[in-house]
C-alpha cells in the first residue's frame, strides 16, 4: 500500500501488544496539538468564566454580609436615637408642665396684687369722697346754723341765750359730723 | 449460515473483517477478533484507522467544548451541554486537581479536563459502528501516558528544579544501606507509574470490545455446527454482546476518571513529594 518507510511503520498494524512508535509520536502530536488548542480556546475561557462567577458571588456574599452588618448598626443607631428622642420627650414634657405651674403660680399671684391693688384704690376712693361730703356737709350745716342765729337775732335773743342755741345745735348733731 | 455471518462481518467493523478477508484469512476466529481490535493501516491515506479516528475525536471534543462555551451567556451556562461541560470541568478542577495536587493543580487542570474529554469521548465514539476505539491501542495509550508521564516531571521540575527534583524522589532521612534498593525501587517506581496508566486504559478498552465480538461470533460458530443451533444462540450472544455494550458506557466514564485521577495523584506525588 506504500512505499516509504515512515508510511509503512505508520500503517504496520502489529500484534496486541506491540509498540508502533511512529503512530505514538503522531499521537502524542496530535493530542499536544488538542491539549493547546483546547487550553487556549476552550478550558480557558471556560475556566475564566468559572472564576470571574465564583469571584462575583464571594463578593456578591461579602457584599451581603456587610450590608447585613451595616444594616444592624443602622438599627441599632435608629433603636438608640428613639430611645434618645423618648427621653429627650419625657423631658420636654416635665419641664412644660414645670414651666406651666410656674406660669400658673405666677398669674394667679399677679392677679391676687393686682385685685388687692384695685380694692385699695377704691377704698381710698371712698374714704376721700366720705371725707369731701362731710365737708360739704359742715358747710351747709354751719350756713343753716348761722340761718337759725340770723333768726334767733332777729327775735333778740341775748348772746348768752344764741350760743347756748347753738351748742345745743350742734350738740345734737351726729358724733361724725361733730368731729370733722 | 452465510447470512448470519454477514450479519456479523457487517457489525462491529466491516473494514477490518473485510481486509482480513481479502488476506485471506477472514474465516479463522482469532483472526476476525484480532482484526476488529487492532489498528487498520492506510484507512485514510498513510493514516492508520486508529490515528485517524484520534483526529477525529480529537475534533469532536474541541467541536463539543466551544459549543459548550457557546452556551454562555453573561457568563452564565444557558444550555444543558454547557452545564454538563462546566459541571464535570468543576469537577475535574475541584475534586481532581485541587485535592491531589494541591493549590498549584489549577495549571494542570486543562490538561487533566483535555485527558477526561478526550478519553470518555474516545470510548463512547469507539462503541458506535463503523468507528474504533483508538486508546484501544497500546501505542495510542503509549503516548497518553507518556504526555501524563512529561506532566508528572515537569511538575517536580518545575517547582524543585531538576536536581532537587531527582533527589527528593528518595525519601528523606534513609538509612545510607537502603539507598542502593531505594534508587532503583524510585527509578522504577517512576515508570511504573504511566507504564500502569498506559496498560490499564489499553485493557479496559480492548476487552469490552473483544468480548462483544467473541459473542457475536459465536452465532456463525455455532451455525456452522447446525442452522439450529446458531439461531438459538443468537439471542444470548446478542443479549449478552447488548449487556457488555452498556457495561462499556460505564467503562469508558470509570477509565476517563481512573486515568485523570492517577495523573492528578501521580502529578501530585512530583509536587509534594513529602506527602
Amino acid at each position: 500500500m506504500t512505499s516509504t518507510p515512515l508510511l509503512g511503520s505508520l500503517l504496520a498494524a502489529g500484534g496486541l501488544t506491540d509498540i508502533n512508535w511512529v503512530l505514538s509520536v503522531a499521537i502524542v502530536v496530535v493530542f499536544a496539538l488538542f491539549a493547546l488548542v483546547l487550553t487556549r480556546f476552550g478550558w480557558g475561557p471556560l475556566l475564566h468564566a468559572l472564576e470571574e462567577r465564583e469571584r462575583g458571588l464571594r463578593e456578591a456574599v461579602e457584599g451581603a454580609h456587610k450590608a447585613s452588618a451595616d444594616a444592624q448598626q443602622l438599627l441599632d443607631k435608629h433603636k438608640e436615637m428613639l430611645r434618645d428622642a423618648g427621653r429627650e420627650r419625657e423631658e420636654i414634657i416635665k419641664s412644660a408642665i414645670a414651666e406651666a405651674d410656674a406660669l400658673k403660680a405666677d398669674l394667679s399671684a399677679r392677679a391676687r396684687s393686682e385685685a388687692d391693688e384695685m380694692i385699695r384704690r377704691a377704698k381710698e376712693q371712698v374714704e376721700r369722697e366720705k371725707s369731701r361730703a362731710i365737708l360739704e356737709l359742715r358747710a351747709q350745716v354751719a350756713d343753716l346754723a348761722m340761718e337759725a342765729a340770723s333768726k334767733i337775732v332777729v327775735s333778740s335773743l341775748t348772746p348768752e341765750a344764741q350760743k347756748k342755741l347753738v351748742d345745743d345745735y350742734v350738740k345734737s348733731l351726729p358724733e361724725a359730723v361733730r368731729h370733722s | 449460515m452465510s447470512l448470519l455471518h454477514a450479519m456479523l462481518l457487517s457489525d462491529p467493523a466491516p473494514e477490518a473483517v473485510a481486509q482480513g478477508a481479502a488476506a485471506g484469512h477472514g474465516e479463522d476466529p482469532a483472526e476476525i477478533l484480532m482484526h476488529h481490535v487492532l489498528d487498520v493501516p492506510g484507512f485514510l491515506g498513510p493514516l492508520s484507522k486508529h490515528l485517524v479516528f484520534f483526529a477525529v475525536v480529537a475534533t469532536l471534543v474541541i467541536v463539543i467544548v466551544r459549543l459548550a462555551l457557546r452556551g454562555y451567556k453573561d457568563g452564565l451556562p444557558r444550555t444543558p451541554l454547557a452545564n454538563a461541560v462546566e459541571a464535570i470541568l468543576v469537577f475535574i478542577r475541584d475534586e481532581i486537581a485541587e485535592k491531589n495536587i494541591g493549590h498549584d493543580g489549577h495549571r494542570f487542570v486543562p490538561l487533566l479536563a483535555s485527558f477526561f474529554f478526550f478519553i470518555l469521548t474516545a470510548a463512547l465514539f469507539g462503541l458506535m459502528p463503523f468507528s474504533a476505539t483508538s486508546t484501544g491501542n497500546l501505542s495510542v495509550t503509549f503516548a497518553l501516558a507518556f504526555v501524563s508521564f512529561l506532566a508528572q516531571q515537569w511538575a517536580g521540575i518545575s517547582k524543585f528544579g531538576v536536581v532537587h527534583h531527582f533527589t527528593g524522589l528518595v525519601p528523606p532521612g534513609l538509612p545510607a544501606w537502603l539507598l542502593p534498593i531505594m534508587i532503583p525501587v524510585e527509578i522504577i517506581g517512576v515508570f511504573s507509574k504511566p507504564f500502569a496508566l498506559m496498560v490499564r486504559l489499553f485493557a479496559n478498552m480492548i476487552a469490552g470490545h473483544m468480548v462483544i465480538t467473541a459473542l457475536l461470533m459465536l452465532i456463525p460458530l455455532m451455525a456452522q455446527m447446525s442452522t439450529f443451533l446458531g439461531l438459538a444462540i443468537a439471542p444470548v450472544s446478542i443479549g449478552l454482546a447488548l449487556f457488555i455494550m452498556l457495561l462499556e458506557v460505564l467503562v469508558a466514564f470509570i477509565q476517563a476518571y481512573i486515568f485523570t485521577l492517577l495523573s492528578a495523584i501521580f502529578i501530585g506525588m512530583y509536587a509534594h513529594p513529602a506527602h
